[in-house]
C-alpha cells in the first residue's frame, strides 16, 4: 500500500504546469474561434507541449500505470478541460485503440504522430440512434474489392473534421470492427457541430457516413467478441473520470480562491460557517473522489477481478461529485460565477457531460448492481 | 501509488471474518435488542488477539501495523458484529489502551496493557463533559495536586464502557487558568473512592455498548497514575483522533458490507410481481448506492491508517475528511437498505434498522459533522 506519488508521476505534474500554464491564457481565443485551422493549429501546439512533460508515453504507453495515469489526467482536465477532451477523447482513445489492436503498420504509420502531438485523432463509438452497450451498433461496413464501404450516424465525435485520422466503430459481417478514416476519406460536410455542451465550441460533431469508403488496410479487426468495444467504453469512463476530477478541482480552488479574497461584513467570505462549511465539503467530494478513482485505476491495472464494477462506482461518483461540486462553486461565487467565461461556470456545464458520457450514470448503477447480484 | 494488501493482512482479515461470523455475530442481534453488554464476546475479541492486536507482543499483542489492525475492525463489521460491540471494542482499544501504550511509563503498561489486550479489564476514555464536547480546551473537570496525589473532581459525559470499565484514561485540568496547555491524562481505577459511574444512557443505536456518565468526586489518584507531564492531556486526545477516524469508522464501513450482502440475497429471495425484486432497475441502483459508499469510504479509512504506519504525524486534514463523509454520506446507504427490506426492514429480525439506528451515531460520536466541517474550514 503506498499512497504517495513515484517521482516520475511528480515530475509529469509539474512539467505539465510548467509548460502549460502561461500558454493556456494565449491558446484561449484561438481555441474559442469558429476557424478550425486555427484551432486545429493551436491544439497541435498543446499536444505538443503535453507530449514533451512525457503525459503521452506514460498515460497511454502502457496499460500497467493505473493510478499513477489517472493522477496525470485529473492534472490536465484541472489546467484546460476542453484541451483534455480532445486529447485525451481524441488522440488518446484512438491511440489506445490502435496500440491495443491495431497492426504493426498501423501503429507505426499511426501510433507516433499521435502520441506526439503532431496529428489529432478521434474515436467515433456512439451511435445517433441507440446505447452501444445494449445494442448492437447500427454503423455497417461491407467489404467492396480491396476495401470497405461504410454507412452510419455517428455522435460525439471528438475533434470532428479537424481530427487526421478517426476510427469509426461499426459492425462488419456482423462483428465489431474499427475502421480508420484518414480525413481525406470525409468530406468536411459529413460532420456537424454539436452545440452546447460547456466546451469550446468546435471540439464535438455527429458524422454522417454514406457509403464513406476506406482501405482494408485500415480495419481493425473484425472480432469474434465484443470485447473491443467494451475496453473502449472503459478507455472512455476512465477519460471521463480524470475530467471529473480536473473539473471539481477547478472549481473549487476558483471558490476557494473567492472566499478569501471577497470581503463581506468586514471578513473574508472564508471566514462565514455557511462558505466555510460548503468549501469543507467540496473538498470533502475531492478527497473521496480521487482515492476512489485512484483505487479504480490500480486495480484495472492489475486486473483485479472487481475492477470494472470499481470503474463504474468511480465513475458514478466523480461525476456527481462534480456536478455537486460545481454547483456548489457557482453559489460561493455568486453573480460572479454566473457570468460566462468563469471557470466553474464552464465546469458546471462540463459536470453534465461526464455523467452522461461514457456509461451514463444510470447505466453504470445498474452493471454495479448486477455484479453485487452477482457477488451474493 | 498501489493499493494492495499483503497475503498475511488478507489472510488475517479472512481469520477475523471466519471467527467473528461463528463465535460473535449470532448473538449480536439479542445484546442489542435488550441493551446489554456482551461480556462474553468481548472476552473472546480479546482471546482472539484483536483488542491488542497493534500492542508489542511484550503487552500481550501481536506487533500488528495500522493497516492490519483496520482491517480487523471492518472485518468485524462484514462478520455482522453489531456497532454496539465494536464501538465498546474501539474505546477501548482505541482510546484507553492506545494512550496507554503511547505515552504511560514502563510500569503503567505492565500493569494495564496485558489485561486490557486479553479483555480481562474494559477500558474506557473520558474527555467530554456535559459543558464541553468538542471543544475540549473548555473541560471544567479538576485535578489538584496534594503530594503525591491528585484530587480529582468533575462529571464526564457519554462516556463508551462506563459503566462496565475496570480503567479509564481521563482528561482534567491542572492548571484551570490555562486552556489546552492546561490539560492533563490520568488512569483511574474502577473502585477508587470518589470515582463511580451513572447508569447506562438508553441510546437509538448502539445499544450493546454501554454509555454513561462519570463522577469525580474528592478521587484522590496517586501521582504515578498521571500519563506523562502535566499539559500533555491535549497532544494525547489529538492523538486518539487518528485512530477515531480509520479504526474506530472501520468495523462501520465492514457493516456496511455485511448490510449490502443482506440486501442482494433478499433482493433475489423477495418476488413481487412474478418476478424476484432483483430485477426491478430501482433496486440495482440502491444496491449500486450502497456499494458505491463502501468503496468511496474504505480509501478514506486506509489512507489514515497508511499515514500512521508511514510515521506522519497528525493528518488532521485526512482524519475529518473520512469522518465528515463516512458521517454525512451514511444516511443515504443505510436509508436505502431498510427501505429495500420494504416492512421487514423496518423490524428487528432483519438486522438492517439495526445498521440504520448504529448509523447515526457516525455524523455524532468523536466529533460531528459540523466540527470536521469547522477543521477542515480552518486548514483551508
Amino acid at each position: 500500500m503506498n499512497f504517495d506519488l513515484d517521482n516520475e508521476q511528480k515530475s509529469i505534474c509539474q512539467k505539465l504546469n510548467d509548460n502549460l500554464k502561461d500558454k493556456l491564457p494565449l491558446w484561449e481565443e484561438s481555441l474559442g474561434s469558429n476557424d478550425l485551422k486555427s484551432v486545429k493549429e493551436t491544439l497541435l501546439a498543446a499536444f505538443k507541449q503535453v507530449a514533451a512533460t512525457g503525459y503521452a508515453d506514460f498515460v497511454f504507453g502502457s496499460e500497467e500505470t493505473g493510478a499513477g495515469a489517472m493522477v496525470l489526467r485529473e492534472e490536465l482536465a484541472r489546467l484546460h478541460p476542453p484541451l483534455y477532451f480532445s486529447l485525451e477523447g481524441g488522440n488518446g482513445l484512438l491511440l489506445r485503440l490502435v496500440n491495443a489492436y491495431g497492426s504493426e503498420a498501423q501503429k507505426e504509420y499511426i501510433a507516433p504522430a499521435l502520441a506526439s502531438g503532431r496529428t489529432l485523432g478521434s474515436v467515433a463509438l456512439v451511435e445517433e440512434h441507440g446505447n452501444v452497450e445494449d445494442n448492437p451498433l447500427q454503423t455497417e461496413a461491407r467489404s467492396s474489392g480491396d476495401g470497405i464501404i461504410l454507412s452510419g450516424r455517428k455522435n460525439m465525435v471528438a475533434n470532428g473534421p479537424m481530427a487526421d485520422w478517426i476510427g469509426v466503430a461499426c459492425l462488419l459481417g456482423g462483428k465489431p470492427a474499427f475502421a480508420l478514416l484518414g480525413c481525406d476519406a470525409l468530406d468536411p460536410s459529413a460532420f456537424s457541430r454539436l452545440p452546447g455542451g460547456g466546451l469550446v465550441p468546435s471540439l464535438y460533431y455527429s458524422l454522417r457516413m454514406d457509403s464513406t469508403e476506406a482501405s482494408e488496410q485500415d480495419l481493425i479487426g473484425p472480432f469474434d467478441t465484443m470485447e473491443p468495444l467494451v475496453t473502449l467504453r472503459r478507455w472512455e469512463n476512465e477519460m471521463l473520470i480524470g475530467a471529473s476530477l480536473g473539473i471539481m478541482r477547478r472549481s473549487f480552488d476558483q471558490a476557494k480562491a473567492h472566499a478569501k479574497e471577497h470581503q463581506c461584513g468586514g471578513r473574508p467570505l472564508v471566514a462565514y460557517q455557511e462558505v466555510g462549511f460548503k468549501l469543507a465539503e467540496m473538498l470533502t467530494l475531492i478527497h473521496t473522489a480521487q482515492l476512489l478513482a485512484y483505487r479504480a485505476a490500480w486495480m484495472t491495472a492489475i486486473g483485479d477481478k472487481e475492477a470494472e464494477t470499481l470503474i463504474h462506482c468511480a465513475k458514478v461518483f466523480c461525476a456527481e461529485a462534480a456536478e455537486s461540486v460545481s454547483s456548489t462553486a457557482l453559489k460561493i461565487l455568486g453573480i460572479q460565477g454566473y457570468l460566462g467565461n468563469q471557470q466553474a461556470e464552464h465546469a458546471h456545464r462540463q459536470a453534465t457531460l461526464v455523467q452522461i458520457g461514457g456509461t451514463s450514470s444510470e447505466r453504470a448503477r445498474m452493471k454495479i448492481g448486477d455484479s453485487v447480484l452477482g457477488a451474493y | 501509488m498501489e493499493f494492495s494488501f499483503t497475503p498475511e493482512q488478507l489472510m488475517f482479515r479472512d481469520q477475523v471474518v471466519k471467527f467473528a461470523s461463528k463465535e460473535i455475530a449470532p448473538r449480536c442481534s439479542e445484546h442489542d435488542l435488550r441493551g446489554e453488554f456482551d461480556f462474553d464476546s468481548f472476552r473472546k475479541l480479546g482471546e482472539f488477539g484483536i483488542l491488542g492486536l497493534h500492542f508489542p507482543e511484550q503487552w500481550g499483542g501481536s506487533g500488528a501495523d495500522v493497516v492490519t489492525t483496520v482491517l480487523a475492525g471492518e472485518a468485524l463489521g462484514e462478520a455482522g458484529v453489531d456497532g454496539g460491540l465494536t464501538l465498546a471494542y474501539g474505546a477501548h482499544t482505541f482510546l484507553c489502551a492506545d494512550t496507554i501504550l503511547s505515552h504511560g511509563s514502563q510500569e503503567q503498561k505492565q500493569r494495564y496493557l496485558p489485561k486490557l489486550a486479553s479483555g480481562e479489564w474494559i477500558g474506557c476514555m473520558g474527555l467530554t463533559e456535559p459543558g464541553a464536547g468538542s471543544d475540549v480546551a473548555s473541560i471544567s473537570t479538576r485535578a489538584e495536586r496534594k503530594g503525591d496525589y491528585y484530587v480529582l473532581n468533575g462529571n464526564k459525559m457519554f462516556i463508551t464502557n462506563g459503566p462496565v470499565a475496570d480503567v479509564a484514561v481521563v482528561y482534567a485540568k491542572t492548571e484551570k487558568d490555562l486552556k489546552r496547555a492546561g490539560i492533563s491524562a490520568f488512569i483511574v481505577e474502577k473502585g477508587t473512592p470518589g470515582f463511580s459511574a451513572g447508569s447506562n444512557l438508553i441510546k437509538m443505536g448502539v445499544r450493546a455498548s454501554h454509555t454513561s456518565e462519570l463522577i469525580f468526586d474528592n478521587c484522590k489518584i496517586p501521582v504515578e497514575n498521571r500519563l506523562g507531564q502535566e499539559g500533555d492531556g491535549w497532544l494525547m486526545a489529538l492523538q486518539t483522533v487518528e485512530w477515531d477516524r480509520s479504526a474506530l469508522l472501520a468495523p462501520f464501513i465492514g457493516g456496511m458490507s455485511y448490510v449490502l450482502k443482506k440486501c442482494a440475497r433478499y433482493a433475489k429471495e423477495r418476488h413481487q410481481f412474478g418476478r424476484p425484486i432483483a430485477d426491478f432497475q430501482a433496486t440495482k441502483h440502491k444496491l449500486a448506492e450502497i456499494k458505491i459508499f463502501i468503496e468511496a469510504a474504505r480509501s478514506l479509512c486506509y489512507r489514515i491508517a497508511w499515514c500512521k504506519d508511514q510515521g506522519r504525524p497528525l493528518n488532521h486534514l485526512e482524519a475529518a475528511v473520512a469522518k465528515l463523509f463516512v458521517g454525512d454520506w451514511s444516511l443515504g446507504p443505510a436509508n436505502d437498505a431498510m427501505l429495500l427490506h420494504g416492512g421487514y426492514g423496518y423490524c428487528h429480525e432483519y438486522e438492517v434498522e439495526r445498521y440504520f439506528r448504529d448509523s447515526r451515531l457516525a455524523p455524532i460520536g468523536g466529533g460531528t459533522s459540523d466540527i470536521q466541517k469547522r477543521i477542515i474550514q480552518k486548514l483551508l
